[in-house]
């Protein structure tokens, strides 16, 4: 049947490789940074914080330093 | 109000239970990490002002706006549906309609289920209704492709490129509350739509 439809083993073999290739860098491509353009810009909020906010920045800052030491960078 | 504000606005129509809380919280992130203003009644704290009022400021100074019409449900104490998103769908219909500087507003409307607003809503009836399926993620990606096509950015990432880093973002979120002394499930609109945003400025 293979053979009738023109496809070694060999060819099957690629054709699983590629698609399991192609899975992978699907599957990492979800993490790929986006770049920062001028378009793209982070618009924060104009109501005011119910807690100062320096304090939310400190936060996350801290919780970013602890990851980026558990990783060992 | 500037120009380019308006157009940068969504406002949120949206059920506050707590059930719907993942979707709610996806959804302000997507329109976050798209490069807009979130905005929704949950952020005006002023007990002073008139809740209508609030909702028809918001709702003229946002050029977007997402209303989920999937709670439109029977309350079970009193049988009665809760009928606030409706109204706010139906303000907003009429700010497009008759506001000379609001012709363009843009609508994304939410239900659960294909046809089922024809039931309680049928005026509705050839609007493009969307379902999420209660799908955090499926909400995420209609919310992006929905600003992408009626803002013409070619900048926002894809919606499970948004979707991935709202996840990330929220294994994070109780550390970042837990740094505050704060319960993530009780974040101002404010405090989350400003941890959103540092949070992306960081990770961008």
């Amino acid at each position: 049947l293979r053979a009738l439809e023109g496809r070694s083993d060999i060819e099957e073999m690629t054709m699983a490789k590629t698609a399991s290739k192609t899975k992978r860098d699907a599957e990492t491509s979800i993490y790929v940074e986006i770049p920062k353009s001028p378009e793209r810009e982070v618009l924060y909020p104009l109501e005011p914080t119910s807690i100062p906010k320096e304090k939310i920045d400190a936060a996350i800052d801290a919780v970013m330093a602890r990851r980026k030491a558990a990783a060992g960078k | 109000m500037k120009r380019d504000e308006y157009a940068r606005n969504v406002f949120i129509n949206c059920p506050f239970d707590s059930d719907y809380t993942p979707i709610f919280e996806a959804i302000v992130f997507a329109v976050n990490d798209a490069g807009f203003r979130a905005s929704c009644a949950r952020e005006r704290l002023d007990s002073s002002e008139i809740r209508l009022h609030k909702i028809i400021e918001l709702i003229g100074a946002s050029r977007f706006s997402i209303h989920d019409l999937s709670r439109t449900t029977l309350d079970e104490a009193s049988s009665l549906p809760r009928f606030n998103m409706p109204l706010e769908l139906g303000i907003d219909l009429g700010c497009k309609a008759f506001s000379p500087d609001s012709g363009d507003k843009s609508l994304l409307i939410f239900d659960s289920e294909q046809y089922r607003f024809q039931k309680f809503i049928s005026d509705l009836s050839g609007q493009d209704i969307h379902q999420h399926g209660n799908s955090a993620k499926t909400a995420v990606i209609r919310v992006r492709d929905w600003l992408r096509a009626e803002s013409g950015k070619e900048t926002i990432p894809s919606g499970t490129v948004i979707f991935s880093r709202y996840e990330t973002f929220r294994a994070q979120l109780p550390a970042i509350c837990t740094e505050l002394r704060l319960d993530p499930a009780a974040l101002t609109f404010a405090d989350l739509t400003y941890t959103i945003a540092r949070w992306l400025d960081t990770h961008a």
